[in-house]
């Protein structure tokens, strides 16, 4: 009969493969233009209470949250790449025509609307962002979209990208890594968000400091299984010294 | 396969696939009108464990829920299309469009249009304009084939022949460009060409120099916009994005050995 404190051994190293997960996809994305490292957060769970002594904590998944700490800026020279300057999110159509706010701003023309890298929609002012048959395209640092049209010499402005800031406590990751509204309902255009074109935003993954974590996770996973070990050992010996048949 | 070795294992194909695009920008530092690729990476799909929000109590909400992202992977690699710096051949079937603008090409096949910058021209046998690897220029141009003295290609695309004997020139034709609502989405197809898709749009044509499309320049050609010292610096990058996440399967190897050791 196995000792259950087996089980505790296990919850541990069964969470640190979920914060290796989390670590390894952070990782993964160190190059993803516009990407917010995830980090978990474990919860201690008693089970029972025997008086003053406690031996049975499992730890649990508390859940996940996002570093909103912004990336460094890379100057790409294209006219279509945008990177915010200090806080804020350019608004997008995500999935289910939910509004979505992203930081990714490598943006591309689709059939004469504006994209995102993945292919959302850009929002403006009154939705999508129609961009006709232009010779130059600018974007201002308010997200103002001027064009030269085809054969035309004077700049028109033809929209302006809905750029929003909110409290990161009301944002949440999508299945699709794009951010949504907690509450659900779409965020207000903030007039103070400024562009710079010409650049992006990299990923704000720091390397270093993934790679020292994951160091330490093993170390933990290694502790996880020696205390499976041990419960195995008393129990292997335990069994030897009950044994009535020698 | 566990969830953080398939995390791991994207990262290093796609940053892998990342190292194929600078390097074949690299190679192609010398190519002719040669436009690079930038590769972009996005994350893949969330598991979403806990969904975000979900109740605690009757009144409460989790502040977050427990999503776990797949990886990474390439979305695409658009072409990038600065301009190259004008290398001077003094060639004079040369030319380089400044600004916007494709040559257009027939394929041998006798159906298919394609498209390029590449403006190294040449005459095949009955005279007329082709690119270096003889594909005609649309709409076709024909020298004449006995008595030519010299060539002039206007910047507005009008191309003259001064023939041995005459005074004036004799206008041939004129070289047309096409132009793209959205070249990002036009498809490489090797050789210096592209050719149109849904995404890029039907090209319109116009004469250079007229109506935003850019000018001729005789004599030049257009060089690639690779930037070698960026691509140094984007191959440095590349290289330690894939070391690191190869460090993240080797410390999920350790992780299961040492499972497998102490049980």
């Amino acid at each position: 009969m196995t000792d259950k404190a087996v089980y505790i051994g296990m919850s541990g190293a069964s969470n640190s493969m979920h914060q290796l997960e989390i670590l390894t996809n952070n990782l993964a994305n160190v190059n993803t233009t516009g990407f917010r490292a995830d980090y978990e957060m474990m919860n201690q769970a008693p089970v029972g209470k025997n008086g003053s002594q406690e031996t049975r904590v499992f730890s649990t998944m508390g859940g996940t949250y996002t570093d909103f700490q912004n990336g460094p800026i890379l100057s790409t020279g294209r006219d279509l790449d945008v990177a915010l300057q200090g806080p804020g999110f350019i608004a997008v159509q995500g999935q289910g025509g939910k509004e979505a706010y992203t930081r990714a701003g490598s943006l591309q023309i689709d059939n004469g609307t504006l994209v995102t890298k993945n292919g959302e929609l850009v929002l403006g002012n009154g939705g999508v962002i129609n961009i006709p048959a232009a010779d130059k395209i600018d974007i201002a640092a308010d997200g103002t979209i001027s064009a030269r049209l085809k054969g035309a010499k004077e700049m028109v402005v033809l929209d302006r990208i809905k750029l929003v800031s909110t409290k990161t406590s009301d944002l949440q990751k999508g299945a699709d890594g794009a951010f949504y509204s907690v509450s659900g309902a779409p965020i207000k255009p903030d007039p103070l968000i400024r562009l710079t074109h010409g650049a992006l935003e990299g990923s704000n993954v720091n390397a270093v400091e993934t790679l020292t974590k994951l160091i330490e996770l093993s170390r933990h996973f290694e502790v996880h299984t020696n205390v499976m070990k041990a419960v195995q050992d008393d129990t292997t010996k335990a069994n030897e010294i009950l044994n009535i048949s020698h | 396969m566990d969830l953080a070795l398939a995390i791991a294992k994207s990262g290093l194909e796609a940053h892998h696939k990342n190292l194929e695009i600078i390097s074949n920008n690299l190679a192609n530092s010398n190519t002719t009108a040669f436009k690079k690729s930038r590769g972009e990476f996005v994350d893949l799909p969330y598991d979403i464990v806990k969904q975000p929000g979900s109740p605690t109590s009757q009144d409460t909400n989790t502040t977050s829920g427990l999503v776990i992202g797949t990886g990474t992977k390439l979305a695409n690699n658009k072409k990038i299309f600065t301009d190259g710096a004008l290398i001077q051949t003094d060639n004079q079937l040369d030319i380089a469009i400044k600004g916007n603008g494709f040559l257009k090409i027939q394929l041998p096949n006798g159906s298919d249009l394609a498209y390029t910058r590449a403006g190294s021209l040449q005459t095949n046998e009955q005279g007329q304009l082709v690119t270096s690897n003889g594909y005609v220029v649309q709409p076709p141009i024909t020298l004449p084939t006995t008595g030519l003295q010299r060539v002039e290609i206007t910047n507005d695309g009008i191309v003259n022949a001064y023939m041995s004997g005459a005074t004036a020139p004799q206008q041939v034709g004129q070289i047309e460009l096409t132009d793209f609502v959205n070249a990002d989405g036009l498809l490489p197809i090797g050789d210096n060409l592209y050719s149109a898709t849904i995404s890029s749009g039907p090209g319109t044509a116009g004469n250079p120099g007229a109506d935003g499309y850019g000018q001729l320049k005789q004599g030049a050609l257009e060089g690639s916009n690779v930037n070698v010292v960026e691509e140094m610096v984007n191959l440095i990058e590349a290289q330690r994005a894939f070391e690191v996440t190869s460090k993240a399967v080797s410390a999920v190897d350790n992780m299961m050995q040492n499972l497998t050791r102490e049980t």
